[in-house]
C-alpha cells in the first residue's frame, strides 16, 4: 500500500469501528480519540527513511499494516484450554492479576481482594463509567502521540488499565499478562496501560507477554503506557516477552518521574517477528532517577529494536541505560539511547552501555548513542560493542569436559545474566532466567550461575 | 600412557613442532624443560586439543588409543587435563558451575551417578583443603578478578576435582611466590598416583625441587633435545640451554 493508501485505510477503519468502541457515547472520550486520528491523519505512517523507526520496519510491516483488532464484547470468556494457573512458571507473589487474551481483558476466577489503597480499573469501564477519571490520561497521551503508530494506539485501544497505588498499600506487585493466541491472527490488538504511583508509594508491575499454541499468521500487539511515579515514590516495572515468532510487538510507555523518585525499566524480548520497545522518560524531580535495562536474545529473522529517551528537567537528576543483545541467525538488534539534559539541569549524570554478541556471521547489531546536552554541570558516560564469543573460554570450557554447544550456551547466559541479575524483583528475576531457559538452545540451570 | 611419536606441528605456516617423540608410563612424573618459544606450551595445547594448531605428522596415543582423533571435551572425559599457563577468564559463571558441569560431564562419560548440588558442594570443599583455597573462591566468576596465583591454585583445584588420568602442567609454576609455589607443589603431590601420570612444563628448575619428576627432558627448537633424570634439571639451571641447541636427542 502506499503511505496515503494506508492512512486513508485506517481514517475508513475507524468510522466503522468508533461506535463500538469503549466510551463512544462520552463526548470527551469519542473528541480524544478524534483528536489522536487527526494526528494520525497528518503524521501518517512513518516510513522506512523516518530515522526513529529505520530498524522497526521489518518485513516491510509499515507498508502493509495489520487492521486493528475488531471490537467485540470488552471481557472475553477464558479460552476453554487456557488454565492461567498453567502460565505461572514461577509465582510472582502478585497481589492482583490482569489477563489479556489477544487485547481483550479476561476475568479470572477467584481473584483475591485487593490491598487497601491498590485499585485497578479496567480501562473499558472507565471509559464508559467514570470518564472525569480517564479525562487526563486521555489528555496527556493525545499530548504524547507524536508518531503515528502511537496516535493509532490511541484511536483504536479499547482496553487496559488503569492501576492507582497509594502508599498504604505497601510493597506492591501487580502481574499483567498478555496472551497472544490464534484468534488474534490478522490483526493489532491495541491496549493502553495507566499507571500512578503516588508520593511515597512502592510498587512492581510484571508484564509478561507470551503466546499460546502454535500461531501460523501474522498478528500485531501495540501496548502504550503511561507511568507517573510520585515523590519519593518507587516503581519498577518489567516487561518480559517471548510472543509467537509471527507476532509484531510495538510498545511504547512514557514515564514521569518526581523528586527523589525511583524508576527501574526492564525488558526482556526474547519473541515476536518485530519486538520494537520505545520508552521516554521524563526526570522531572529533583533527585529523580530512573535504570533501564534489558537483553534482548534474538535468532531466526527476528528484529528488536529499543528506543530510548531520557530527559533530565530537574537538578541531580541520574539515569542509566544497560542493555546486551545475543543475536544469533540472520537477527537484528537495534539499540538507541538518547539523552537529554535541559538547561537547569545541574549535577545530573547519565550512563549507558549496549554490549552485543553476535553469534552467527549474519547477525547484525546497531547501537545508536545520542546526547543533547545543555548544561556543564553533567556526568555522561556511554560506551557500546559488537562482539564475538571468546574462543579462547570456548575451549577452555571444553578442556574441562564440557560439550562446545554448552560451552557456548553458557557464556551466552553468562552474558545475558550479567545483566538479569541485578533485576529488583526476585520473581521477575527467577521469571526472566526461566524464560530465557527455555530460549536457549541447551536447558541449562541458569539460577545456578546467579 | 601416553606416546607421542615423531610430532609435527604447525600454527598458520609455520611448523613448531618438528618430530617430538615423547612416552610416558603410568605413575610416570616427566618434565619438559626448553627455552622460551621453543613449543613447550604448543604441545600441551595440542594434547588437550586446541582448535587452530595443526597436527601435521606423527601420532599421538593416550591409553592405546589415538588421541588426536577426540575432541578438547572427549579428551577431557577420558581423563587428559591441561592446566593453563595462562588461565581464561570466564565472566558470569561461577566457578562452582562450572567445575559441577565438568565432574558431571567426566562422571557421566565414567558411568558414574551425578552429583547434585549438596553431594558436589561435600565433594568439592575437600579439594579446596588440598590448594587451600576458601569457599569464597566458589561463587566468583571463573578466573574473573583473580590474582595470578589464585588461577594458577584454580587451575589444581579443577585438577583435584576432575581427577584426572594424565595432567598436563604448563608453567604453573611460573609467576609464584615462594609460598604459592609450596601449596601447589603439595598439591600435586598429593594427587601422585599409580595410576596419574604427569607432564610438567615449567621453565625453573626450582618446582623440581618440590615435585621430582622422574625424567626431565629438554625441548629446544620443536623436538626433544635431551632427557635425563632429575640432575638434569640441576645441569639446565647452571648452563642454561645453548649447549642443547642443534643437537640431537641424546
Ligand atoms: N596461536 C599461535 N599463533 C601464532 N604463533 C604461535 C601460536 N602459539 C604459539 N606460537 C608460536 O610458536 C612458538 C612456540 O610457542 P609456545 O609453544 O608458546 O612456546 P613456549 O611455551 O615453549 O614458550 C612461538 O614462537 C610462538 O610465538
Ligand atoms: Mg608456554
Amino acid at each position: 500500500m502506499s503511505a496515503s493508501a494506508v492512512t486513508e485505510h485506517f481514517l475508513a477503519a475507524f468510522e466503522r469501528v468508533a461506535p463500538l468502541l469503549p466510551g463512544a457515547a462520552a463526548p470527551a472520550v469519542l473528541e480524544a480519540r478524534r483528536v489522536a486520528l487527526a494526528r494520525f491523519a497528518r503524521l501518517g505512517m512513518p516510513t522506512a527513511r523516518t530515522e526513529a523507526w529505520r530498524y522497526s520496519n521489518h518485513g516491510n510491516w509499515l507498508r502493509q499494516p495489520l487492521d486493528p483488532a475488531p471490537v467485540v464484547a470488552t471481557t472475553a470468556a477464558l479460552p476453554g484450554e487456557l488454565d492461567p494457573g498453567n502460565l505461572a512458571v514461577t509465582d510472582l507473589g502478585a497481589h492482583a492479576r490482569i489477563l489479556f487474551v489477544d487485547g481483550r481483558r479476561v476475568d479470572e476466577r477467584g481473584t483475591r481482594a485487593l490491598p487497601p489503597g491498590l485499585r485497578l480499573h479496567p480501562l473499558s469501564r472507565l471509559l464508559e463509567e467514570d470518564t472525569e477519571l480517564a479525562r487526563p490520561w486521555l489528555a496527556t497521551a493525545v499530548e504524547a502521540a507524536n508518531d503515528g503508530p502511537a496516535a493509532l494506539n490511541l484511536a483504536f485501544f479499547s482496553e487496559g488499565a488503569l492501576i492507582e497505588v497509594e502508599r498504604e498499600a505497601g510493597a506492591v506487585t501487580i502481574e499483567i499478562i498478555f496472551l497472544s493466541t490464534d484468534s488474534g491472527v490478522g490483526h493489532t490488538a491495541h491496549t493502553h496501560l495507566c499507571v500512578e504511583i503516588a508520593d511515597g508509594a512502592h510498587a512492581t508491575v510484571v508484564e509478561r507477554h507470551v503466546s499460546l499454541g502454535s500461531v501460523e499468521s501474522a498478528a500485531g500487539a501495540d501496548v502504550s503506557r503511561q507511568l507517573r511515579v510520585g515523590s519519593r515514590a518507587r516503581l519498577s516495572h518489567a516487561v518480559l516477552q517471548d510472543a509467537h515468532p509471527r507476532l509484531y510487538h510495538l510498545q511504547r510507555t512514557s514515564a514521569r518521574v518526581g523528586a527523589d523518585a525511583e524508576l527501574s525499566l526492564w525488558s526482556l524480548a526474547l519473541g515476536g517477528n518485530l519486538a520494537r520497545y520505545e520508552a521516554t522518560v521524563d526526570l522531572s524531580g529533583r533527585g529523580a532517577s530512573v535504570d533501564l535495562a534489558g537483553v534482548y536474545a534474538l535468532k531466526g529473522r527476528q528484529a528488536a529494536d529499543h528506543h530510548l529517551t531520557v530527559r533530565h528537567l530537574a537538578p541531580d537528576t541520574r539515569s542509566q541505560m544497560r542493555f546486551r543483545g545475543l543475536l544469533d541467525g540472520h537477527s537484528r538488534g537495534a539499540f538507541t539511547g538518547c539523552v537529554q539534559v535541559a538547561p537547569g539541569a545541574d549535577g545530573a549524570s547519565a550512563r549507558q552501555a549496549n554490549d552485543n554478541l553476535l553469534l552467527s556471521p549474519h547477525a547484525e547489531a546497531v547501537s545508536r548513542p545520542e546526547l543533547g546536552i545543555e548544561t556543564d554541570d553533567v556526568q555522561c558516560s556511554h560506551g557500546s560493542t559488537v562482539g564475538q564469543q571468546d574462543e579462547s573460554a570456548v575451549f577452555y570450557l571444553r578442556s574441562r569436559g564440557i560439550d562446545e554447544a554448552t560451552a557456548r550456551s553458557l557464556l551466552s547466559s553468562a552474558f545475558a545474566i550479567a545483566i538479569l541479575r541485578t533485576m529488583p524483583h526476585d520473581g521477575a528475576r527467577a521469571l526472566a532466567l526461566a524464560m530465557l531457559t527455555l530460549h536457549l538452545p541447551q536447558r541449562l540451570a541458569l539460577e545456578e550461575m546467579l | 600412557m601416553l606416546d607421542i611419536n615423531d610430532l609435527q606441528v604447525c600454527v598458520g605456516d609455520r611448523q613448531i613442532l618438528r618430530g617430538l617423540t615423547l612416552t610416558i608410563g603410568e605413575g610416570e612424573v616427566h618434565a619438559i624443560m626448553g627455552p622460551n618459544g621453543s613449543g613447550k606450551s604448543t604441545l600441551a595445547h595440542v594434547l588437550a586439543g586446541r582448535p587452530g594448531y595443526e597436527v601435521t605428522g606423527g601420532s599421538i596415543r593416550f591409553k592405546g588409543e589415538d588421541l588426536l582423533v577426540l575432541a578438547p571435551e572427549e579428551r577431557a572425559r577420558q581423563g587428559v587435563f591441561l592446566a593453563f599457563q595462562y588461565p581464561v577468564e570466564v565472566p558470569g559463571v561461577n566457578n562452582t558451575y562450572m567445575l559441577k558441569a565438568a565432574l558431571n560431564a567426566v562422571r557421566k562419560h565414567r558411568g558414574e551417578q551425578e552429583l547434585d548440588a549438596m553431594e558436589f558442594l561435600q565433594f568439592v570443599k575437600k579439594r579446596l583443603e588440598i590448594v587451600q583455597m576458601n569457599e569464597s573462591f566458589l561463587s566468583r566468576g571463573v578466573n574473573e578478578g583473580f590474582s595470578g596465583g589464585e588461577k594458577k591454585r584454580n587451575e589444581i583445584l579443577q585438577m583435584a576435582v576432575l581427577e584426572p588420568v594424565l595432567a598436563v602442567l604448563d608453567e604453573t609454576d611460573s609467576g609464584l611466590d615462594i609460598d604459592a609455589l609450596r601449596i601447589v607443589a603439595d598439591g600435586v603431590n598429593q594427587l601422585r598416583s599409580a595410576a596419574r601420570s604427569f607432564l610438567l612444563v615449567t621453565h625453573y628448575q626450582r618446582l623440581l625441587e618440590y615435585i621430582v619428576p622422574d625424567q626431565v627432558h629438554v625441548l629446544a627448537d620443536g623436538r626433544i633435545v635431551k632427557s635425563g633424570g632429575p640432575e638434569l634439571a640441576l645441569e639446565l639451571e647452571m648452563r642454561g640451554y645453548d649447549w642443547l641447541r642443534g643437537q640431537d636427542a641424546a
